[in-house]
């Protein structure tokens, strides 16, 4: 590998070798929760309220 | 592990004299002006200028309380744990987002040198976020050139992501998801940042020293500046700010803070408790984090891990902005950032000064806003105010004219700055007496350095204070910012650059003294300070893009360059003399 070279950009790729990469070693990164869930509404909460009746 | 840590009695006792200091002195600032106002009977708008004045007074003391807490030196040096054997793996991050190749390489090369002299194995990792296929063909060609020349292949590491989900978080995010297990600890570095091998021998030692420590982060000294403003930036940043950073330190606790860069994390602690979600919405208040440090610093603590400060480590590096509009592009961001922290101050289970944290981050940005709606209460003040009645009884003989109450507002802008001045003038004295004052070229042109500092943010402060209110105006309207790519290096401005830039400010100026002159003409004088900088925008931001006042603003990594700064100036030169051409025949 070559690094005097100028580089084409179109084949730029070919210089990439796979010892390059990091290893692999995977870890779990959980995603947080970071908003609360939303609260209903008014509204929603009325509906919800009301979802029994009109079922019968 | 999953309780905050609760900060200690001193901690309490220093947060709670700082908050009491800023509550004395907003009172005593709102006393005075209702005092001198209220003569002529109270109004709506005098209510509204004194609420004013008490919130900007209680934030600008607040500033002060950091750095009076900050004053006094560590009476015992912080801890330095000796390295346990085996060393534990660790790697250095460097993510990279259309940077120039050549001078991040050439900074990595430097340390990977000066981590193999401490004695180290320590894998170096660059994250490249580079969008344009021509940039990350030319950071490939760099990388080759450093392995072969470095002899790093197995130690230093390269990839490139496909999409670049999350910035900068997202990043480190991916390579702790594909590499993490395999380390268990990990220094964050910026693409300008410079760490000395011995400073992450110190760092990994610590985390070993203290297992519920998850992130310590250091006070990276800003290195690399040419400009007048620059170089006033890496003065300030030398000289004043390891005394607000050691009062940041002991107010924060074991809730301190992370800046993103030049710090180490516990990898299991990190990947446990900082898997950043996208808010919900859209930008800039949804979407991806923009300010993730703060958050992911609040998210340790939540967890029950340690974050903590240490200003005390030496060997820590960054570059700065060398003019003021790269400085206001960068404050943009972090603008959009910090008022996105608003959607988290409800975030369930974090500790409460991690939420405090998260207000003052949104009120830096919204400070400016509260000045200026005091300058306008003030003008309207002044313009509704019933004229003086010589005779006010009935069958007078003598008439009362208005009492002066002069007396009291300047003793009020006495007071407020010498909250902004005090706290610089006590670390003069104090770097003095210590004999810090000795590595800033000595007393005399410390002392020379200081007071020229001040001059120079007393000009800039109006010019910052609108860039500032623009960006939250932005933020608020909705306007997002988007994610632009660092500016380093060389930022000289032509006088052309200086006017388009700064002529909105310019008129906005002329604007504000002739509508003042018209409305309010007693008033005219108390504008001048903050309106003849205005008017003079255009010329300022020409002007400080260039290397003025030399002999100023020495700082002790110019005098006797740390080992990793010189070894990156040679890999630097080394590179860009020899084939300038190789890395330039892409562009």
């Amino acid at each position: 590998m070559s690094a005097e070279r100028i580089i084409d950009p179109e084949t730029a790729h070919a210089v990439e070798a796979m010892h390059w990469a990091p290893p692999v070693a995977p870890l779990e990164m959980p995603r947080q929760m970071l908003e609360a869930p939303r609260r209903e509404g008014v509204l929603a909460w009325l509906v919800r309220l009301l979802r029994p009746l009109q079922h019968g | 592990m999953a309780r905050v840590p609760f900060p200690d009695i001193r901690t309490l006792a220093l947060r709670a004299a700082a908050l009491g200091f800023a509550a004395l002195a907003a009172s005593s600032a709102a006393a005075l002006l209702a005092e001198a106002s209220t003569q002529d009977g109270l109004h709506g708008w005098d209510v509204v200028r004194t609420a004013l004045i008490f919130i900007t007074t209680a934030w600008l003391a607040w500033g002060a309380a950091g750095a009076f807490v900050g004053l006094p030196p560590r009476r015992r040096r912080a801890e330095r744990p000796p390295l346990l054997l085996p060393q534990p793996p660790t790697v250095v991050l460097v993510p990279v987002c259309n940077e120039d190749p050549v001078t991040t390489f050439a900074r990595i090369a430097a340390m990977d040198g000066s981590i193999r002299a401490a004695g180290l194995t320590v894998d170096i990792a660059v994250l490249s976020d580079t969008r344009d296929d021509i940039a990350a063909a030319r950071e490939r060609d760099a990388f080759a050139r450093l392995l072969a020349e470095t002899g790093g292949a197995g130690r230093l590491f390269y990839r490139r992501r496909n999409d670049n989900r999350g910035r900068k978080a997202g990043n480190i995010e991916e390579f702790i998801r594909t590499s993490g297990a395999a380390y268990r600890f990990a220094v964050i570095l910026d693409a300008d940042s410079l760490m000395e091998g011995e400073t992450i021998r110190q760092l990994i030692a610590r985390m070993q020293a203290d297992p519920k420590l998850g992130l310590l982060q250091t006070l990276p000294k800003i290195i690399g500046a040419h400009s007048l403003f620059g170089r006033a930036m890496q003065f300030s940043a030398a000289f004043h700010a390891p005394v607000f950073a050691r009062g940041l330190a002991r107010m924060q606790g074991a809730t301190g803070p992370f800046w993103g860069h030049n710090a180490i994390v516990r990898v299991n602690a990190f990947a446990e408790s900082c898997g950043l979600p996208a808010l919900s919405g859209p930008p800039p208040f949804g979407g991806h984090i923009y300010s993730h440090d703060y958050v992911e610093a609040a998210l340790l603590a939540r967890a029950g891990w340690k974050v903590e400060l240490d200003e005390t480590i030496g060997g820590s590096f960054e570059e700065g902005p060398d003019n003021i509009l790269a400085h206001a592009r960068r404050d943009r961001r972090w603008c959009q950032g910090n008022l996105q922290h608003a959607r988290l101050l409800s975030t369930p289970g974090l500790a409460p000064w991690s939420r405090f944290v998260f207000v003052q981050g949104i009120f830096a940005y919204v400070a400016p806003l509260f000045w200026g709606a005091f300058l306008v209460a003030s003008i309207a003040a002044t313009v509704t105010a019933p004229p003086p009645d010589y005779f006010p009884e009935p069958y007078q003989l003598f008439p009362v004219f208005p009492s002066d109450r002069t007396k009291e507002i300047i003793t009020l802008a006495i007071g407020i700055v010498g909250l902004l001045l005090l706290p610089k003038l006590a670390i003069l004295w104090s770097a003095g007496r210590s004999g810090r004052a000795q590595g800033f070229g000595g007393r005399a042109r410390a002392t020379g350095s200081v007071l020229t500092e001040i001059v120079l943010s007393s000009l800039l402060a109006p010019l910052m204070l609108m860039y500032q209110s623009r960006a939250v105006l932005q933020v608020l309207s909705g306007r997002d910012g988007g994610w632009p790519a660092n500016q380093r290096g060389e930022g000289r401005l032509s006088p052309g650059q200086g006017l388009v830039a700064g002529f909105w400010i310019l008129a906005a100026g002329v604007l504000s003294l002739a509508v003042v002159r018209m409305i309010a003409p007693e008033l005219t004088v108390w504008l001048l300070p903050i309106c003849l900088p205005m008017m003079a925008a255009p010329l300022l931001i020409w002007a400080t893009s260039h290397p003025l006042a030399q002999t100023l603003f020495t700082v002790p990594e110019e005098t006797d360059p740390s080992p990793v700064i010189r070894a990156f100036h040679r890999w630097h030169a080394r590179w860009t003399t020899s084939s300038t051409e190789t890395f330039d025949a892409v562009a």
